[in-house]
């Protein structure tokens, strides 16, 4: 039986449910079937063909959330109690697809002392007034079903190490461990809170029970990093040099946006995160160090001649004053340090690529105009491993690790507030092998990996769904003006920045693209890399519903324009299909490098045929430009030529930074992936 | 029980009542439904305007066309009706000039009642709807609907005398004696445009913005039809909906129509005449006269407009007439066609959704403009030489003026998306450059208190007080554009179609500071075709301007005697599909993006290659610049004038730029002072193949001896440097004294390799053991190594010239680092016409530029063709590089490495 009611109609006294819930089961029927029908006699005569909202369909096939609370009071019952005086009682009757972290009542009654009797807290008893669901304030009630919920399913299986993001807007890391006595696969929910009953499926989305109350901590980065007892080398260190003051930003100007276009959702708020790569006191130790002035020592040494190697530095300093960006302390501090929120199932992205491709990541670190490499290999992630030639087709020789990062133990909480920290387990540092070897290679980045606020607010990756449960229902993000530090447009409103969350019948690195439009003008800045000469090149998948468009680099305009809306067919490309030719492809591909074109790389799949989509006519690279680039951030500039067709669009999908040991290298020709 | 069942009934009534109370609300968006439930009602439309009794004239309008049996017993519409008191004052003053109803033609009362009627059912706050997919609309997305208007109740007959005169296309039917022609104002029909609160706020449209558009206030609620207000709105009949008008809607007719017609646009639409020319519509002829045998009409015309982009979205550039196609040029092409009654603004949105905009200057803005002091005098007074610029020869000065630039002119004006172009986005409206278009509502001109704007049935029309020209008469691309003297650039700048260079757009770069030359046509006559300088009958290209053909630069080809450089005889015309490689290449080396001004005598242009300028800092007309060339043969390109643009400085030259013709190889060779280093850089593949280093392709299509391979065969003119790769280079060539100083420091030569070799292979072999041999390998290997290492230390990235200033920067050569797999690098500076190179050994070179012995700032080129030089046919890619000639070698090894070069093996 369906029927259709707003949220309002389902939001009724607690009491009048309870009481008539037996009768709807058996008695009911008969006196509700005539309403029903003439609800549905109603809505049919008028012809109620316009958009339903899902959200309101409600399906009595099985119990939902709030339905599974109530029948098991005795174990749930003060969640319940708690969901009701928040107000979520309806949400969690709905239709909808949530995970709820359901703490038992023992854990909400630990919770509950646990907030009352909170010697730190800044207000008193955090603002309760009993230790009990009563004496919870409404907002309080709210917080906590909030820090409970998440507005997707996530069975156990979907889980991996890394972080799921609450409704609260909070990130719940999750941990896996294998529990040594049973060697069965524990789940941690932030660090504390074990699942101990998982994927009870619902109707409304799935609960997993869990034996400890979510309670994220209000710590930030530095304050969780100095509370570990196992890191006091490093936090003195973060200290010493005031690095960790630079670690305290929580969020920061959102832009702003007057004409939102329907059809899009809008963020409204920009939260600033942070990530921290550390060495234990343990691996320093092991290193040599045992005190931050060995790490001094060890940093002086590292670093003090780092300008031979690192051109994008000033003169290196090994004085005392290791506030100074040019101290080697700091710089060996800062090179730990990322102004994204990575989890650990984020620190590379998978999504749309071909089987058995490694999967890489560039970040940005603080320390100034450098990059580091991390990779995944076989479970395992790496900062700046090296494999000779690792970007090439030929014999791949691994020369050096590079740092392993892992997860923290179950019982380390390491998500702070505006961020998270991960260890790795020996020293990081950015020594003359980082820009000789690791990046000595194409770099390849997703655009979404070059504008931390992506990641810091939970977009990149996000589903179509992801962003209509955001609350406006619209599947697109439409970015406000100045939203990004690293993208900045030039015109006002006349730019339209929309995400296009990731799809696997995109031919997208990734799977995720940017689509601008409107009389579109902006300015991308591309991390330094180490000098060099380089090709930068754009990947992008033409259609008709694209544009045209000027390409500058740091205020020249390079080349000629890029007609968007040309398939690789077209003459002025010469795309043709590698498979079909007897060279494999590469007299084509040479021939479509001189007109300044390749194919797309054979590393993401398009769903069309499926093969990669150096298979596809409709994915192509652009070589914006060639040029000897200086160890800093450069800027490419977008700027539409067809102004009036302001609704052609410009996608940004991912950008290439090669340097020419790639591309001319004598012993090599560049790979095709 | 009692208690619960009232609880359930309680339950059951809330929720009853909540979905009765939505039901209006979901039902307001399904057609078919809004057709059945106006069934509900009793009387038709017809017999509700009959029951009413003050819509006589709208009824007889009704029965004389023959509709009253469609409005009566038929239909599902939506009428927009003016009572009689409208018709009243309609009488008393109208464009027709009918003063009673029997004063109304046939032509006129279809006029009157067709666009006033819907093919539909809507109420009002239906208008905007948009179907999005088979059971759901989207709203506030539409801002004009289709009526029941059809083309042929469009066609009227227009007088010979009314035909534009300015335009040749019309003279055929301009005539008296034809006395004119049945003629329609497009193929499409005209729609009905309609402001709603949905649409406009969906679309951020302001009641400013409408109080401009209108001169009248907007209240919620409100729907205006064109700029009539609906007064009484949706009264239910039985076959449709009745809203009613306060006066009687009158086709405005497109924008083309009003530009002529509103009496004050009469200048501009002069220009946009010259666009125009008569289609004859043999589809619409034969279906007008198919529907009325008792009126038939032999040809019917439609007035198109040449345009990017015209009915159906596709390009209008060409027709038949006269048997003959006529095909204009790209350049001369409106941005979209004003006369297209369902004109979108763009491709990609739906006709129903937008319209099109144009920012109309009024004949007093256009007189200041054109007149003496204006700012566009200079158009009149250089292509109307001999007529006074004076307001009675003004609009045949106008005339004059080339189309091109008439083009340029309407379409900074046009502007596809009216809802993107209203007053309150004036800020974000966009020049032709794409930049912000200085505009303002103080530009709309003012009119019986009101600001003049007009509303056609494909777009607004904003009567401006201002001319706000293109930006194109001020980039740096200007001085082609405006001088007849200086087309073949022109075209080839501005061409959309042929070349798909789209190299306009890229000069419109306006933040940028170009330094742009601009050859003459009598320049473009002497175009030696590199492509051709492997063939045994080089040619000479000559490019010529005729607006007549198509494409409008005609290009032949003439026999050319490299050593003299002597022109012959012709060879035949070449096609443009075979020459726009070539004139690619001219204009990137004619474009260079900085100031050519500035102080130094060498630039780089576009593509890489190098401009030698007579006189550094100091260059005015006839001073001269110096493509490779004219370097290697003598000559040079005079300054004809400097023109000083917005975004950089116009040189005009009187001949071509032309790229050096010799390559890294040939130069290199040529000069016997430095033979020891080409001798170095001819790699020995025999002794290369006897130490393992084969020479077989691999699928990735190289070989091992490719990287030891300095010159290869790469379809070029010669031999290519191969370690180039489409960019510009430096090239230090070390003198031979200089070499003989590194082979006393160990630097092996290809002899002292093949001595090796000779000893070990051939008839004067010694006897050695394979252990011998072996360690001979190994060190005929580390020497081979060390020569390919050496010599490619000397080739870098970048092209840098001796000059006045040189910035310091460190420039990657092309020897790569082993243990990095990075290449080493030279760190350049200088300045004062030195060049001091830095080597990885720690030793500064410097060069002088005018020492007297060595060759400084040798350009060279090396071409990649498409085929094998004797057949090449077009230039696929080339790689540009300076040469120096250095009196010391550099040296890749760091200091730590030692002096000597052999440590490796010795």
């Amino acid at each position: 039986m369906v029927y259709f009611a707003t949220k309002s109609t389902l939001i009724i006294e607690k009491k009048m449910r309870n009481k008539t819930k037996h009768f709807l089961k058996k008695e009911s029927m008969r006196l509700l079937l005539p309403l029903c029908i003439l609800c549905l006699w109603l809505t049919g005569a008028i012809g109620c063909s316009e958009d339903i909202d899902e959200s309101n369909l409600y399906t009595f096939t099985n119990m939902t959330i709030e339905e599974y609370l109530q029948k098991n009071e005795e174990t749930f019952g003060l969640f319940d109690s708690i969901v009701e005086k928040a107000g979520y009682f309806g949400l969690l009757s709905a239709y909808g697809k949530y995970t709820c972290l359901l703490p038992t009542n023992d854990a909400v009654t630990k919770y509950l002392k646990e907030k009352y009797n909170d010697s730190d807290a800044k207000v008193l008893h955090n603002g309760m007034t009993a230790p009990s669901v009563e004496g919870m304030p409404d907002s309080v009630a709210q917080d906590f079903v909030q820090n409970h919920l998440i507005t997707s399913k996530y069975l156990t299986t979907d889980m991996e190490d890394g972080a799921i993001l609450n409704m609260k807007g909070r990130y719940l890391t999750t941990n896996f461990s294998v529990d040594s006595a049973t060697q069965s696969t524990q789940i941690y929910i932030n660090a504390s809170s074990k699942i101990t009953e998982k994927d009870v499926e619902v109707e409304n989305g799935v609960i997993q029970i869990i034996d400890k109350a979510i309670s994220p901590s209000n710590a930030q980065l530095p304050d969780l990093i100095a509370g570990n007892t196992n890191l006091k080398i490093f936090s003195e260190a973060l200290q010493m040099t005031g690095l960790a003051d630079s670690l305290k930003m929580l969020k920061k100007d959102c832009g702003t946006l007057t004409d939102t276009y329907s059809g899009n959702y809008v963020p409204t708020k920009c939260s600033v995160a942070y990530t921290a790569f550390v060495e234990t006191d343990d691996v320093l130790n092991a290193a040599g160090i045992h005190s931050v002035e060995d790490l001094i020592s060890y940093a002086n040494e590292q670093y003090k001649n780092a300008a031979d190697w690192y051109s994008g530095v000033g003169t290196v300093s090994t004085g005392n004053d290791y506030t100074d960006r040019n101290n080697a302390l700091n710089m060996f501090m800062a090179y730990h340090l990322i102004k994204y929120r990575s989890y650990f199932s984020n620190l590379v992205w998978s999504f749309n690529e071909l089987s058995g491709r490694t999967l890489y990541e560039y970040y940005e670190t603080m320390l100034p105009n450098t990059l580091f490499k991390v990779t995944r290999t076989l479970g395992n992630y790496y900062i700046n491993r090296y494999e000779t030639n690792s970007s090439l087709n030929t014999t791949h020789e691994l020369v050096d690790d590079g740092a392993l990062i892992s997860n923290v133990p179950s019982t380390v909480t390491n998500s702070a507030l505006n961020g998270v920290f991960h260890y790795i387990n020996r020293p990081l540092v950015y020594n003359s092998t980082v820009p000789d070897n690791v990046l000595n290679e194409r770099i390849r980045m997703d655009v979404c990996s070059m504008l931390p606020e992506m990641m810091n607010n939970g977009y990149r990756g996000i589903s179509a769904s992801g962003v209509a449960a955001l609350g406006s229902g619209q599947t697109t993000i439409l970015f406000p003006i100045g939203y990004f530090d690293n993208l900045k447009v030039n015109n006002g409103e006349s730019t339209h920045i929309t995400y296009i969350p990731r799809d696997l019948y995109y031919s997208d690195y990734q799977g995720d693209e940017f689509l601008c439009t409107g009389a579109y003008d902006f300015s991308l800045r591309l991390p330094a890399v180490p000098q060099g000469t380089y090709e930068i090149r754009l990947g992008y998948a033409p259609n008709e519903w694209r544009g045209m468009l000027q390409f500058y680099l740091d205020g020249n305009p390079t080349g000629i324009p890029l007609d968007m809306r040309k398939w690789g067919t077209d003459a002025s490309i010469g795309w043709t299909d590698p498979s079909l030719e007897d060279d494999g492809g590469v007299a084509t591909d040479k021939a479509m490098r001189n007109r300044g074109y390749m194919r797309a790389p054979d590393y993401f799949l398009n769903n069309f045929t499926p093969s990669g989509c150096r298979y596809y006519k409709g994915a192509l690279r652009r070589i914006i430009v060639t040029a000897a680039l200086d160890q800093t951030p450069h800027w490419i500039r977008f700027k539409t030529v067809i102004p009036d067709q302001t609704g052609t669009q410009f996608e940004l999908d991912y950008i290439e930074l090669v340097p020419s040991s790639v591309y001319k290298n004598p012993n090599y020709s560049e790979d095709i992936y | 029980m009692n208690k619960i069942i009232k609880r359930i009934n309680a339950v059951s009534l809330i929720i009853t009542v909540i979905i009765v109370a939505i039901m209006p609300m979901s039902c307001t968006e399904n057609d078919d439904l809004q057709e059945q439930a106006s069934k509900w009602s009793a009387v038709s439309a017809y017999d509700y305007l009959q029951g009413q009794g003050i819509y006589k004239n709208y009824l007889r309008i009704i029965d004389d066309l023959g509709y009253k049996n469609v409005l009566q017993k038929t239909g599902s519409k939506t009428l927009f009706v003016s009572n009689d008191s409208a018709f009243t004052n309609f009488y008393k003053q109208n464009v027709w000039g009918v003063t009673s109803y029997e004063g109304l033609s046939t032509a006129q009362k279809k006029a009157i009642l067709y666009p006033s009627m819907l093919d539909n059912a809507l109420l009002l706050e239906m208008l905007s709807n948009i179907s999005a997919g088979a059971n759901d609309v989207t709203k506030g997305q539409a801002l004009r609907s289709y009526t029941t208007s059809s083309i042929q109740d469009t066609i009227a007959w227009v007088n010979w005398n009314d035909m534009p005169d300015n335009n040749q296309y019309w003279n055929a039917y301009r005539t008296e004696a034809k006395g004119g022609l049945y003629m329609t104002a497009s193929t499409t029909v005209p729609m009905m445009v309609h402001f709603t609160k949905e649409y406009m706020d969906a679309n951020n449209i302001t009641t400013g913005d409408f109080k401009i558009l209108t001169g009248k206030d907007y209240s919620d609620g409100k729907v205006f039809i064109f700029k009539d207000e609906v007064m009484q709105s949706d009264i239910t009949c039985k076959n449709g909906y009745v809203q009613t008008l306060n006066s009687v809607l009158l086709p405005p007719g497109n924008m083309t129509e009003l530009i002529k017609n509103n009496g004050e646009t009469s200048i501009f639409s002069r220009m946009l005449d010259r666009f125009s020319f008569p289609y004859y519509d043999a589809s619409l002829t034969n279906n007008y006269n198919d529907v009325n045998p008792t009126s038939m009409h032999d040809s019917i015309f439609v007035k198109r407009y040449f345009s990017e982009r015209s009915e159906d979205n596709g390009i209008l550039n060409s027709f038949t007439l006269g048997g003959k196609t006529v095909t204009v040029p790209s350049e001369e092409l409106l941005a979209f066609d004003p006369g297209w009654n369902t004109l979108t603004s763009s491709s990609t949105t739906g006709v129903r959704q937008d319209m099109g905009c144009v920012y109309v200057p009024n004949d007093d803005a256009m007189k200041n403009y054109f007149l003496p002091g204006g700012e566009g005098a200079f158009l009149i007074s250089s292509y109307a030489q001999g007529s006074e610029n004076t307001l009675a020869n003004l609009n045949s000065n106008i005339d004059k003026i080339p189309l091109k630039i008439v083009a340029a002119f309407m379409n900074n004006l046009f502007k596809g998306s009216f809802s993107s172009s209203v007053p309150s986005k004036f800020s974000m409206v966009k020049d032709d450059a794409g930049d912000e278009m200085d505009i303002s509502e103080n530009y709309i001109a003012d009119k019986n208190g009101a600001k003049n704007v007009l509303i056609a049935n494909n777009g607004v029309l904003y009567v401006m007080n201002k001319v706000i020209p293109p930006v194109k008469y001020s980039a740096v691309s200007a001085p082609a554009l405006f001088d007849d003297n200086l087309s073949v650039m022109n075209w080839a700048v501005q061409d959309k179609s042929y070349l798909s260079l789209n190299f306009y757009a890229y000069l419109l770069a306006m933040s940028s500071n170009f330094s742009f030359m601009i050859p003459t046509n009598d320049a473009f006559k002497y175009y030696v075709d590199p492509v051709s300088l492997g063939w045994s009958q080089p040619r000479v290209l000559k490019f010529t301007y005729n607006g007549s053909k198509t494409p409008s630069v005609v290009c032949s080809s003439w026999k050319y005697t490299p050593s003299t450089g002597e022109v012959g005889d012709s060879i035949g015309e070449v096609p443009v599909s075979k020459f726009i490689t070539q004139m690619a290449d001219i204009l990137d080396y004619h474009t260079v993006v900085g100031d050519i001004n500035d102080g130094n005598e060498y630039y780089l242009s576009k593509n890489g290659a190098a401009i030698h300028v007579s006189k550094a800092g100091g260059l005015a007309a006839g001073e001269k610049i110096y493509g490779g060339q004219a370097i290697e043969r003598g000559g040079g390109s005079t300054i004809v004038k400097i023109h000083n643009e917005k975004n950089g400085h116009a040189y005009v030259i009187d001949s071509l730029l032309q790229g050096p013709t010799r390559s890294v190889y040939s130069i290199i060779k040529s000069h016997s002072a430095d033979s020891e280093f080409f001798n170095l850089l001819q790699a020995d593949e025999t002794c290369m193949n006897w130490v393992g280093i084969s020479s077989e392709t691999s699928t990735g299509g190289k070989s091992e001896a490719d990287k030891y391979n300095i010159f290869v065969l790469n379809n070029g003119l010669d031999y290519n440097v191969n370690l180039f790769d489409s960019y510009n280079y430096t090239v230090y060539v070390p003198d031979n004294d200089a070499m003989k100083a590194a082979y006393a420091l160990g630097l092996p030569t290809w002899d002292d390799v093949r001595a090796i070799y000779n000893d070990y292979v051939g008839e004067n072999a010694g006897e050695h053991s394979e252990e011998e041999e072996e360690a001979a390998k190994v060190k005929v290997m580390a020497m081979i190594d060390e020569i390919n290492n050496f010599v490619r230390y000397h080739f870098q990235d970048n092209s840098v010239f001796v000059d006045n200033t040189v910035a310091s920067k460190d420039y990657s050569t092309s020897s790569l680092n082993s243990n990095t797999g990075r290449y080493f690098t030279l760190s350049v500076s200088g300045g004062s016409n030195q060049l001091r190179v830095k080597d990885n050994h720690g030793s500064t070179i410097t060069i002088n530029k005018n020492d007297g012995v060595h060759k400084i700032n040798v350009m060279a080129r090396d071409f990649v063709f498409n085929t094998a030089r004797a057949s090449a046919t077009s230039i696929t890619t080339s790689s540009f590089a300076v040469i120096h000639e250095i009196d010391k070698v550099l040296d890749y090894h760091p200091a730590s490495y030692g002096d000597r070069y052999d440590n490796a093996w010795k």
